[in-house]
């Protein structure tokens, strides 16, 4: 037995694991993992650190390599996912198992798919949305009342970002309305950004009492990274934030949670910042208006605000002439509520010809009472009104409200017209002008007979016959059918 | 006159007079006064509308500082 130590090289040890792997691993595989560290390099390359994750913690880990066609695989992965490769992310490899002589056993990366990632970015997406809903923070941040001026506003962006530039400029140069505005930096997309944005938030809450909103702007026309907005801490500090937050993040074709739960969403920068400058400007078209119509009620007294404002009468006729005219269209309604009432009174009248007529006299005479006493009163009230204007001396409104005041008067005979020629129709109908006439009413126990089907008419009964100017008492005898 | 406090108080105060004014219900003696008061507030309005809170920037300012020492 030889004790000869057999001795071979690293470079053949590395050749025959190199060798077994080929033999062992023809084929690519699937493979799902989570990329630790990117690690691109400059020429165009990347050695991904990749890792299995059980519970958080990392369970397995080999390192890849892509080769020169990481530019058109991470291409493709950001046309469909809108997000660059990146840390922490989840992917599935199509990959072949090399030994490599330097780095020992890789993952060579042939592709990359962007749809499993997709599938993944999407589902966070969901999740947090539901997992706000149960929680009831969906729509908490809209809960709050924005100042009706939110001029002093927490800023979350990049220091250096477009979007911030974006926002500041139209803030500022639009009119005067003297907007301040304090810049907390953060990371504003990528797998930072939530925790950075967060980190601004709490600063801004302990300052809260000087805000009155937080807006988180970010632009620049870059459309990816923005699935952090759909990070549930992230989104969840956003809805239970005790100011309104504004996002101004960009244009995404599919809007984030966090876009979604804010306050109010501007989309872009610029049209978060417009967002601003609309809401007081439109206090300001308010604040104009109501001076307006204030100084349009009393011209003269806003004008002289600054010296003596004392009321002076012939500020005072416009008002009264108003008043007046107001009356006047009062008596106007009166008048012609008053001819309805008798035209319907008239029609009734008609149809219950045989009872009414006495009755409807006396409802004529209360009615042209009562529409005196309202007239009179009216009457009495401008009248009220003439004797404070006679304080005023103005002797040109007094002869106006007189001859208004002597409206009621006029009214009033016409109603009477009117009412006498309604009386005098109804006159015609009364009962007693049909006895005139020949006809006469036959009654029984004192009620009228109207047909002979009355169980009262019985042989011996007593019947009163009324005409014109008597009564005449008789027995009856007969009971018969027309003939 | 009361003091000038909130901006939505004050444009409240705006439209509670200018109802009355509508509505007739403010009588001779209080028009001036109910006037001169409407000025006030529209005055204290765009007050509120157009100042810059230097006040509250520097307060911010200072704190950032005490924070990063």
């Amino acid at each position: 037995m030889s004790t000869e130590k057999q001795i071979v090289n690293l470079r053949q040890i590395c050749n025959s694991v190199k060798k077994t792997i080929a033999d062992r691993y023809k084929l690519a595989y699937w493979v799902r993992a989570e990329i630790h560290k990117l690690n691109k390099y400059p020429n165009g390359g990347a050695y991904p650190e990749l890792v299995h994750k059980e519970e958080g913690r990392i369970v397995a880990q080999m390192r890849g390599q892509i080769w020169n066609n990481f530019t058109s695989i991470e291409n493709k992965f950001q046309a469909v996912t809108k997000e660059k490769l990146q840390d922490g992310m989840e992917v599935l490899l199509f990959a072949k198992i090399v030994y490599t002589d330097k780095g020992g056993i890789a993952l060579n990366i042939l592709d990359i798919d962007p749809q499993f990632t997709l599938g993944a970015l999407q589902r966070e997406r969901q999740e947090t949305w539901t997992k706000l809903e149960k929680q009831g923070l969906l729509k908490r941040n809209q809960l709050l009342s924005l100042s009706r001026l939110p001029k002093r506003i927490a800023v979350i962006s990049g220091a250096s970002s477009k979007g911030l530039n974006d926002f500041l400029e139209v803030l500022y140069k639009s009119e005067a309305y003297g907007f301040m505005t304090h810049l907390f930096s953060a990371t504003l997309q990528g797998d930072y950004a939530p925790q950075s944005i967060m980190k601004a938030l709490e600063k801004i809450a302990q300052r809260k009492q000087y805000f009155d909103a937080v807006v988180i702007v970010r632009g620049g026309g870059e459309e990816v990274g923005m699935s952090c907005y759909n990070n549930y801490d992230l989104c969840a500090a956003i809805a239970q934030f005790p100011l309104p937050v504004l996002t101004g993040i960009g244009h995404s074709t599919n809007l984030t949670v966090a876009e979604m739960i804010a306050f109010d969403n501007g989309i872009t920068p610029t049209a978060l910042a417009q967002f601003f400058v609309g809401k007081l400007s439109e206090e300001e078209k308010l604040l104009r208006r109501l001076s307006e119509q204030i100084q349009q009620e009393f011209p003269r007294l806003i004008l002289n605000e600054r010296q003596d404002l004392s009321v002076s009468a012939s500020d005072f006729s416009k008002s009264v002439k108003q008043h007046l005219q107001k009356k006047n269209h009062q008596l106007e309604m009166l008048n012609q509520k008053i001819q309805g009432r008798a035209l319907s009174r008239l029609d009734k009248g008609g149809a219950a010809l045989g009872r009414i007529g006495q009755a409807f006299q006396v409802l004529c005479r209360q009615k042209t009472r009562s529409s005196q006493q309202d007239l009179s009163s009216l009457g009495l009230g401008i009248s009220r009104a003439s004797i404070q204007l006679q304080r005023n001396k103005q002797l040109d409104l007094e002869l106006k409200i007189k001859s208004i005041g002597r409206m009621p008067k006029q009214i009033i005979q016409r109603e009477s017209e009117r009412l006498n020629h309604i009386q005098s129709k109804t006159k015609s109908l009364d009962p007693s002008n049909v006895l005139k006439r020949g006809f006469s009413i036959a009654r029984i126990n004192g009620k009228a007979v109207s047909s002979k089907n009355n169980d009262k008419l019985t042989t011996g009964a007593i019947i009163e016959t009324e005409v014109v100017d008597g009564v005449i008492i008789s027995e009856i005898t007969e009971v018969k059918n027309k003939s | 006159m009361s003091e000038l406090k909130s901006y939505d108080k004050a444009v409240e105060e705006l439209n509670v007079i200018l109802e009355e004014l509508e509505e007739g219900e403010i009588g001779i003696d209080d028009l001036s006064a109910k006037v001169k008061r409407a000025s006030e507030l529209i005055a204290f309005c765009q007050d509120k509308l157009k100042s810059t809170e230097k006040d509250v920037k520097s307060i911010l300012e200072k704190m950032d500082k005490e924070e990063t020492e």
